[in-house]
């Protein structure tokens, strides 16, 4: 069932298998660390969450920052009565603070068999960033939770808090491989009826969904969850390097086109690239989606530290 | 059109098999390299957009094919040697035959020669023809220097090895069926031309001397030795001609006699001229004039022997010729004995013995004139006498040495004895028409000649061969090398298995054949053949006329020319190949900017 494929070793056999070679030795040392623990993930909006945690909430709580005055009402806590206040209008108010929560952040990592392309493989380079990003959000006390998708929803890593879960994050990442087809929608679909908080959906994909990318961030948007996407690109995506009369092979369904690599033709396929990228770009600016579009050939640091921030997805 | 390689229907096949083979190649559909790619997605759209995006575009394969079936048709055309008459003119066979007698050798004014400007007409020709043309060249020694050809470089480089030599010049051996024959010539030459053949001259006046004939002789007047030599003049005007003979050729030695004449326009003049002293060895006559432009016929040469002197015995009851002739011999003692005073022990060179044999052959050569049979000559004199009805001379060997120069026609012999002699023992020289012998020579030492008639039953005494005759065996017993006289070309000497030199000791190649050796002189020259201890000496000159090269003997003034190919002038299958080989360039260029495909 290439359908049903990748995400995990252990799986049917999948002749486009690829394992992500995701450790912490390999991917961060331990400057990068410290300068991930320096990073927030933004959120445009203020989510409801379920643990006190960094992250200024909607509801009024016990945290440190001042919010509002309300009037006394029996039974509230008089070490909250703004004395102050009551001097000055004879009033009883009581003071309300924001309450800090945590942050739902749901990392949604693309492993169909398109995401193998790439040097390095799109999907490492996915893995990489979720990893990072995940790193951001655990050392912050958010809640974390990394989900595989192809066309369907994958097993998913649930909700983590906390730096020491980072390994779980690197394990369940390094046991992730390509295969199957893309179906965002389908997947997303899925993920909404679960009732999740809402929170922060990361979505980290080369949106080449045979079904169109719209549905599939439509059915996260219309969730009422924060939408970052971020598309990875590969230079053979891009710009592919082929010459001479060629079988193309569609690595998601192996469907097979014969073609002549003509410098016109690639020129042309270069052009349809561009506009597709346009389109994902327009898209996610018409409905306020974060959108960042890197290349697997940028160091993923990079992207992390400067990219990300630059297109203010990271603080 | 028609085809030279195949036939009509084998080309047919060819090009019908040609054609399935590339359509089959080109439409089966070879594997492409396979490469994966992330999706089609945006892929198909390209395609989609290209697809329609011009009618040219739907039309480059189709292109491609078509390009494909017309290099592989035009390969396979060419390979059948097409000819079209439309294209390339009717395809002739033609024979030319370039004239390479001697006077082709003359120079013409603008420093070339007769022979240079045949070879430029000839290659003209060729030049001119139509490319599927097929030549045949051929010269008048008899050499077929090509086989039917259309390659021009194979025409030319027979046209290269064509020389003027001074053989008799005939027209080849050839067939001559459907085929245009033309003769490259001066005219000169006396060619038996086929009735078809056209004439291309190249003549053009020349002044020439040349000597006609040459020969030294011994005995003239006085005792002492002569050169007799005819010098001709073969120019329109007047000719101061000098002459030069060098007595003694082989050597340094400065011993000239020269002499000058002057010769009238077309005519020739004879020339005595007497040598003092006693000259031997090669001897070569020279002449010069202004303005020659032939130099191969302004020499000859000839050989005399060394002079030696012979002792005679005449064994005769008395004949006036024999003695008359022996004494007038400088280099004859001659000593007369009667027959009955013959003891065989006299002190002479060789014996001539006149209706008398000595019962024992002599330890000398002996001529004998009717002489009895007797058992030494293997022969016998019960015969009775020929009648005079059955003497008539019809065969004699001129190749033998007694007979060199000397003509036995219509010589008249009234008696002879009918002698036969043993053909292991003795050679037929002279014969009737019924084969009886009339001059017997033996050639096995010691030597004898029998003339088996009698002088005074016949005119022989009286004819000017007989003094030449009695010189020949004199010199033939005497065992001098007397030279032969031979003209250039093809020399055979009857000598077996001899090696043959110039004069200057260049080895020349020779053949065996039939217990005589032949030999090439293409020029003229002194030879000597040599067999163990035989030996001969050759003279070879040019034969008389055939160096008058203003003496066109044909009128050879066509202006010939053979109507070119109406375009091409090549064969069309070069044409072909070279369309393949231009529209495969066209093929590669356009396949790699994907305009083919």
């Amino acid at each position: 069932m290439a359908g049903r494929g990748g995400f995990a070793r252990g799986r049917p056999a999948d002749t486009h298998r690829e394992f992500v070679m995701v450790t912490e030795e390999t991917l961060f040392d331990g400057e990068f660390l410290k300068k991930l623990e320096y990073l927030h993930i933004v959120s445009k909006r203020a989510f409801a969450g379920q643990y006190r945690a960094e992250r200024r909430a909607r509801k009024r709580g016990s945290g440190l920052e001042f919010a509002d005055h309300r009037a006394y009402a029996a039974g509230d806590d008089f070490r909250r009565v703004d004395w102050r206040a009551y001097q000055r209008l004879e009033k009883l108010l009581l003071r309300l603070f924001e309450e800090e929560e945590d942050l739902p952040t749901y990392l949604f990592v693309d492993c169909s068999r398109s995401m193998a392309d790439g040097h390095p493989t799109k999907l490492t380079y996915a893995c990489q960033v979720a990893a990072a990003l995940c790193y951001i959000g655990l050392a912050h006390l958010d809640r974390v939770t990394l989900t595989p998708y192809t066309d369907h929803l994958g097993r998913e890593l649930a909700s983590q808090r906390g730096k020491g879960q980072i390994f779980k994050v690197f394990k369940f990442l390094g046991q992730l491989a390509s295969g199957g087809t893309t179906n965002a929608k389908e997947s997303f679909e899925r993920f909404c009826r679960s009732k999740r908080p809402r929170g922060v959906a990361v979505v980290v994909s080369d949106f080449l969904d045979p079904h169109g990318f719209e549905d599939g961030l439509n059915m996260l948007r219309f969730s009422h969850h924060d939408i970052f996407a971020i598309h990875v690109v590969s230079q053979a995506d891009a710009d592919p390097e082929l010459r001479g009369d060629l079988q193309l092979v569609d690595a998601e369904t192996g469907s097979t086109h014969d073609i002549a690599a003509t410098p016109s033709l690639l020129g042309a396929y270069k052009k349809v690239y561009a506009e597709f990228c346009d389109e994902l770009e327009r898209f996610c600016a018409r409905y306020q989606l974060g959108y960042v579009r890197t290349q697997t050939e940028v160091p993923f640091e990079d992207v992390i530290l400067q990219v990300f921030r630059q297109n203010r997805f990271l603080t | 059109m028609t085809f030279l390689a195949l036939t009509a229907t084998q080309v047919a096949w060819l090009c019908g098999l040609t054609l399935a083979a590339v359509i089959a190649l080109f439409f089966l559909k070879l594997r492409h390299p396979r490469v994966a790619v992330a999706s089609l997605l945006l892929w198909e759209r390209v395609l989609v957009d290209n697809q329609h995006r011009s009618l040219l575009e739907r039309l480059r394969r189709l292109l491609s094919l078509l390009l494909a079936i017309t290099i592989a048709l035009l390969i396979a055309l060419a390979l059948g040697r097409p000819e079209a008459g439309a294209i390339t003119g009717e395809p002739r066979e033609v024979v030319i035959v370039v004239d390479t007698s001697i006077t082709m050798a003359a120079a013409t004014a603008d420093g070339q020669t007769r022979s240079d400007h045949a070879r430029e007409a000839a290659l003209r020709l060729v030049g001119d023809a139509g490319g599927a043309d097929r030549f045949l060249v051929a010269d008048t020694s008899g050499h077929v220097a090509t086989a039917m050809t259309a390659d021009r470089t194979q025409i030319e480089a027979a046209l290269d090895r064509m020389t003027p030599t001074a053989a008799r010049p005939t027209f080849p051996q050839l067939d001559l069926t459907d085929r245009e024959v033309i003769v490259i010539s001066d005219g000169v030459a006396r060619l038996a031309l086929p009735r078809t053949a056209r004439a291309l001259s190249v003549f053009e006046p020349a002044d020439n001397v040349a000597i006609a004939d040459f020969e030294v002789v011994t005995g003239g007047d006085g005792g002492g030795s002569e050169v007799r030599l005819v010098v001709a003049n073969h120019s329109t005007d007047a000719k101061e001609v000098e002459i030069a003979i060098d007595l003694d050729a082989g050597s340094d030695a400065d011993s000239r006699v020269t002499e000058v004449v002057t010769v009238a326009g077309r005519d020739a003049v004879a020339r005595t001229i007497a040598i003092e002293g006693s000259p031997s060895g090669a001897i070569l006559a020279r002449v010069a004039a202004d303005g020659d432009a032939l130099a191969v016929d302004d020499e000859a040469v000839d050989y005399l022997p060394p002079p030696r002197g012979l002792r005679v015995a005449l064994v005769s009851s008395g004949n006036d010729f024999l003695e008359t002739l022996l004494a007038l011999d400088a280099r004859v003692d001659l000593t007369v004995v009667p027959p009955d005073r013959y003891g065989g022990d006299e002190a002479v060179d060789l014996y001539v013995f006149d209706e008398f044999a000595p019962l024992v052959q002599p330890s000398q050569p002996a001529l004998l004139f009717r002489p009895p049979g007797r058992a030494w000559l293997a022969g016998s004199d019960a015969v009775a006498p020929l009648r005079a009805s059955e003497t008539g001379v019809t065969d004699w060997d001129e190749a033998h040495p007694i007979l060199e120069f000397v003509s036995m026609r219509d010589v008249q012999i009234v008696g002879a004895r009918h002698l036969e002699f043993a053909t292991d023992a003795a050679t037929r020289v002279v014969a009737t028409a019924g084969g009886t012998p009339l001059v017997v020579a033996r050639s096995a030492t010691p030597r004898w000649v029998s003339v088996n008639f009698a002088l005074d039953d016949s005119d022989f005494a009286m004819r000017p061969s007989f003094p030449m005759f009695m010189q020949n065996v004199l010199t033939w017993f005497a065992g001098e090398a007397r030279p032969l006289r031979r003209s250039v070309g093809t020399i055979e000497v009857a000598l077996a298995d001899a090696t043959v030199a110039t004069i200057d000791g260049a080895d020349v190649p020779a053949r065996s054949r039939l217990g005589a050796t032949l030999f090439e002189a293409p020029t003229p020259g002194l030879y000597v053949a040599s067999s163990g201890a035989a030996g001969a000496y050759v003279a070879v000159n040019l034969p008389a006329g055939l160096s008058d090269v203003n003496g066109v003997t044909q009128t050879g003034r066509d202006r010939v020319e053979l109507p070119p190919g109406r375009w091409l002038s090549s064969e069309l299958w070069t044409y072909l190949l070279a369309l393949a080989l231009a529209l495969a360039a066209l093929e590669w260029w356009t396949y790699h900017r994907r305009i083919t495909v």
